[in-house]
Parts: structure tokens; sequence; C-alpha cells
């Protein structure tokens, strides 16, 4: 609701005729059941980069004081964890293998952002995934193709 | 020029293990949070990333996330090839490790005889007139100055540390050492006495060099700002060695030689 009203007000400062924009994006990804001897469930990260800025979704992780591994989220770590951004509500624990989807408000202010995704696995391996979304061009639809430690991400931006 | 280098060589064997490069190795220099304990190896060392001598246990400095120096850093142990200690993190932010003395040391050399044999004394001309012979020709003195350093960030990066002292030569992270990315450019600047240094020669090699046989280093040399940048391909552990000579030697010395030791991570993106 609160979203609507911004983005109400925003078209009316701009005296914008047009509809208002997407920030709404559905996100439907997969863990994959990797052959792996010693398997450990994997950190997922999600956020969106629109310049220096970043907005972060979604982070799963070893929950508890034990936790040591974020920074091996490499990019995620740089542009977000190791700043204090306010995450409640938005990381959890790991998952296993399976099919995941999840639904995220991104900051409407953005007509453009890149939308990230990594995953790291304990003696496994860590893989970055980004595609780039523009809100004003119609395109309702993107797929990244599946990489070593997630499966094929589709995007679908409401 | 050619000659006074080729002379600096030989002061520089001429003292030991100082010919070697100075390593600092933290076993990793990105951590997720503090309190952590990171292991820290010293090594005087030909090969890169290779244990070989050890160094004094006097002349580590730490400074914290606040720039100051940290007092207690635990036992330091000095074993035959590297000198030990697991530094405490208490508190988030870039921490300093440096070993090295504040103080010169100073080199005489002349040559004499009908072959102009080089000899070399420890100390400034002042201090060993008395050992120099009256037929020594081609008295010179030189300050040397040295010192390695390298950088451990617990979560969040603080510039502290980064910030110049003023004094001395000095190499100043311009991107800062947790933002080391392959593929991105990486930005250093030479100051001595707070003044920006051109021609500073900039040499760097890569861990990654051991096992790839690529073991030539990359050359480069700071600008009119003392700025000097660089791009890695890939991500490791690299060791640049930056050297300046300058013939502002102070009133003790005819010639100085400074050399900083910087070891560091690049990150994969």
């Amino acid at each position: 609701m609160r979203s609507l009203v911004n983005k109400t007000l925003l078209a009316a400062t701009l005296g914008m005729a047009s509809i208002t924009h997407a920030t709404t994006v559905d996100v439907t990804f997969n863990i994959p059941q990797p052959d792996a001897e010693r398997y450990a469930k994997p950190y997922v990260a999600i956020w969106a980069e629109n310049g220096r800025n970043a907005e972060h979704l979604l982070v799963w992780h070893l929950q508890g004081e034990k936790d040591k591994w974020l920074s091996d989220l490499r990019r995620w770590w740089r542009k977000i964890g190791r700043y204090d951004h306010q995450m409640d509500g938005l990381t959890g624990a790991t998952k296993g293998p399976g099919q995941y989807s999840k639904t995220f408000e991104i900051n409407d202010e953005w007509d453009t952002f890149t939308l990230y995704f990594e995953a790291a696995r304990e003696n496994g391996g860590r893989s970055l995934m980004k595609t780039q979304i523009d809100t004003t061009d119609g395109h309702q639809q993107y797929r990244i193709p599946a990489e070593d430690e997630l499966g094929d991400i589709l995007i679908t931006i409401n | 020029m050619f000659k006074a280098t080729l002379c600096a060589l030989g002061l520089l064997a001429a003292s030991g293990a100082m010919a070697h490069e100075l390593m600092i190795m933290p076993s990793k220099s990105i951590i997720t949070k503090a309190p952590a304990t990171v292991a820290v190896d010293i090594s005087a060392s030909h090969g890169v990333f290779r244990f070989d001598k050890p160094v004094g246990v006097d002349n580590i400095n730490v400074y914290g996330a606040d720039g100051k120096p940290i007092r207690n850093i635990g036992t330091v142990v000095k074993s035959a090839s590297r000198t030990s200690f697991d530094l405490p993190m208490q508190t988030d932010g870039t921490y300093k490790i440096v070993y090295g003395s504040t103080e010169p040391m100073y080199m005489t050399s002349y040559t004499i005889g009908k072959r102009d044999t080089h000899k070399r004394l420890r100390g400034t001309r002042a201090e060993v007139q008395d050992q120099i012979p009256a037929d020594a020709k081609n008295i010179e003195t030189v300050k040397m100055n040295r010192y390695g350093m390298s950088f451990v960030t617990a979560k969040m990066p603080t510039n502290a540390v980064l910030e110049p002292s003023n004094e001395g030569f000095e190499i100043i992270p311009v991107t800062h050492p947790a933002d080391y990315i392959n593929g991105e450019e990486i930005e250093f600047q030479a100051m001595l006495d707070g003044k920006a240094v051109e021609g500073v020669d900039i040499t760097i090699k890569a861990e990654a060099g051991l096992y790839n046989g690529e073991l030539e280093p990359i050359t480069l040399k700071t600008d009119a700002k003392g700025m000097a940048s660089v791009e890695f391909e890939n991500a490791g552990r690299y060791a640049a060695t930056f050297g300046y000579q300058s013939d502002e030697a102070g009133d003790n010395a005819d010639k100085a030689f400074y050399t900083v030791f910087y070891t560091f991570e690049v990150v994969y993106e």
C-alpha cells in the first residue's frame, strides 16, 4: 500500500500520465543437489543494485554466533553484508536442494537496476549471477541460465 | 644511476636477511566479524610466499580500527623460518600490521687499494670514521629505511589505519585493501614526508606464479602525483615492493633508500 502511494506521488510530482512502474519482482530459483561427499547447504543472497546503491532482499545463512562465513558471499559482502544494514525479516536459515519462490518489493524510484544472486557452498562452488532489469520497457520475464550452485532463475516483473 | 643501484644491491646483500623480501602473511585479510583471531606469519625470503628466514620479534606493530597501536598482540614466536603470532581482533574494522624499525639504518661504504675493493661498515660516516683508512676513496653513506605492511579487515572497512602520518616514506592504499577485486583498478600512492613521490619503482609478484610458472613480476612507477594503479586478472595473494632512492638524505647520509613491502589479497568478483 505504501509503495502504491509513493508511486502515485512520484507520478503526480513528475506530471506523468503514464501507468505506474512495476516494482514487484517474483523470483523462482532452484538449489541443485550436487553430488558432493560432504554436502553443506549453500549460503544464498539476493539483492538489487543501482549504481553505487544496493538494496538487500534476501540472505540465507547459518544462524547464530558460529556464523563466520558470511564474507564468502563475496560480492554481497562488499555491497551489503559488511555494512550494518537493517536486515530484519530478510534473513533466514540455509535451505537444502529444491525449488523456491520469493516475491520482493524493489525501491520504486529505480527504473532500471541489476538483480544479483550469489550462492556459496562450504567445500563447494560459488556462483554469482545477475541480470539487468528495465521496468519501463515492458519486458516482464527474465531468465538467467543455471550455474553450478543455483539452477535456472526465472524473474517476473509485475 | 646504474652504479648507485649496484652499490645499493651490494649494501643490501651485505646485511644478510636484509637482502630478502619481507612478507607479512595474515591467514585471511577479510574476516566476517570480530572478535576473531588471525594467524600472522612474517618471513624474509627470496621466493614469494615461501617461508625462509624469521624476523626479530621486537619490531612488529599492529594498529587497530581506531588507528591506535595495539600493545598486546599475545605471544610472538620466532622459529627457524618465520616469526608468528595470532592477531587478536576485538573490534570490527581495518587493522594494519607493520614490521620494521622506524629508525633508519646507516651504511657507509668506500673503495680501497689498487683494485678498488668495496668495503662496507654499518653506521653513519661520523660513527665509523675511525675505521675508515686514510687512503679510502668514494666514501659514501646511505640511509636505509624499510618496512613491511599488510591489512586485515573484520566486517566493515575503516580508514583510520590508511591515513598518512606524513613522516618518512609511506605507501597509502588509495583503494581500500578490503576492496581489491580481480578485474578492478587498484591504486596506491607513494609519499615522502607527506609529499607525493614520482618515480617510485613498484614490482608485484603473484603467489600463483609459484604454480603457473609466471614468475615475471609486474613493474610500474608512480606518476607526478605519486599514484600508480594496477589491475589483476586473477584473484589471489600478491607481494608488492615499493623502492625509492633519494639524494636528499639529511645530514648523516649522502643517499637514502626507501623500501616498503606490501602483501595483500585480491578477492574474486
